[in-house]
């Protein structure tokens, strides 16, 4: 087979010498050509080294630059967007925080506000309850004052009636007296003895005692009411088992009660001219409050007139 | 001037008989010895404040 192909080779080379040369110069020239249009495309930039085309952009991947370049700008504005955004996020959230702060402080202010509210509706409560006594009171010393002008302008009347209208006047004052029921408190009325001169000796009396209460004759010395007459001034023993207090610890007493006020029923201050001491006592101790000692004293210049009358008239003063 | 009847005599005597028995409770007789005397202008100023604080009840408690 190979000699057939060398054999063919010969005859071949000797028949077609001149075609073989043709071919070798056309082949030759060809290649220059390609070396050259290889050479000018690539230092006019239309291939590279590699004898590549290069890319020359279209009408779609212009487009697409475009739509790229325009997505890059957006995402940077976006970018930006976001930064402020979360600033600003930030910044809401700070303004929150501080809102939240101040409302609780608010919330706090207001719950004091209203606790202080409350505080000053019972404050009012209380001082209406005390305005509505002081006005109970007012009406208590105006029936005091009417029965007293009664019984001065009706002298007839007065002596047929004087005990029953003497309870009757001490019954006001005792009803000025707060919580009654506790205290129970009892007024009496002792004048100066008319034939002993060391002692008091009873004048009237508000309801609520026994007859005894006509029986006891406080002494002038030892005994509350008599220290109130001596001084001239009120004495008050809150609590009479107190040795420190001057009273007339009498034994086998039935006594019923633990406080006694005593009030001079006096007219005048430079020279006062005393003519008895009205007692009240009270249950327990400390039965009885500044404001009941100032609206005895009240009690004791309203009935004065009539007392100091009645005791003139029957010669028992000076 | 048709407020100014101070209570009778005999009046007064049986309210304080119904205090002292307990019938009546010492509200009960203060206000009927008082009569309305010498309590206007508080009632006026009980008036004004209860007027505050029902209105002030009727708003919403405030919640925290």
């Amino acid at each position: 087979m190979s000699e057939d192909l060398l054999h063919l080779f010969e005859i071949f080379d000797k028949n077609t010498g001149w075609f073989f040369d043709f071919l070798v110069i056309t082949f030759s020239i060809s290649i220059a050509i390609l070396i050259g249009i290889y050479l000018y495309r690539f230092a006019s930039g239309k291939s590279d080294l590699m004898g590549r085309k290069t890319e020359e952009p279209t009408q779609d991947n212009q487009v697409t630059l475009l739509q790229l370049e325009s997505c890059r700008k957006k995402n940077e504005e976006l970018e930006k967007k976001q930064v402020l955004l979360e600033q600003e996020v930030q910044e809401l959230l700070d303004l929150l925080k501080e809102k939240e702060q101040e409302l609780s402080k608010n919330a706090v202010n207001l719950m004091k506000a209203v606790q202080e509210v409350e505080i000053l509706k019972q404050l009012y409560e209380e001082l209406d309850a005390k305005y509505d006594d002081e006005t109970y009171t007012m009406s208590q010393i105006m029936y005091t004052a009417d029965e007293v002008a009664a019984a001065i302008a009706n002298e007839e009347r007065f002596k047929q009636n004087r005990d029953d209208i003497f309870m009757n006047l001490l019954d006001y004052l005792v009803n000025t007296l707060k919580n009654f029921r506790d205290k129970n408190p009892r007024v009496i009325i002792h004048v100066k003895h008319p034939n002993h001169p060391g002692k008091l000796t009873h004048y009237a009396h508000s309801s609520g005692h026994t007859h005894r209460v006509k029986i006891y004759e406080p002494p002038l010395y030892g005994s509350a009411a008599g220290r109130a007459w001596r001084t001239q001034e009120v004495y008050y023993a809150p609590d009479v088992e107190d040795q420190k207090y001057e009273y007339d610890r009498k034994e086998h007493s039935r006594k019923v009660y633990r406080s006694i006020l005593c009030i001079p029923l006096k007219a005048g201050v430079e020279h006062p001219n005393i003519i008895g001491v009205l007692s009240i006592t009270g249950t327990p101790a400390n039965a009885f409050e500044k404001i009941e000692i100032e609206r005895a004293l009240l009690f004791a210049s309203l009935i004065y007139p009539l007392i100091y009358i009645d005791l003139k008239q029957e010669g028992r003063l000076p | 001037m048709g407020w100014f009847r101070t209570l009778p005599p005999e009046e007064r005597k049986r309210l304080n008989k119904l205090y002292r028995e307990g019938s009546i409770s010492r509200k009960q007789f203060m206000q009927k010895m008082k009569n309305g005397f010498f309590d206007h202008e508080r009632l006026a100023v009980k008036e004004k404040f209860t007027r505050l604080i029902q209105k002030r009840d009727w708003e919403e408690e405030p919640e925290f």
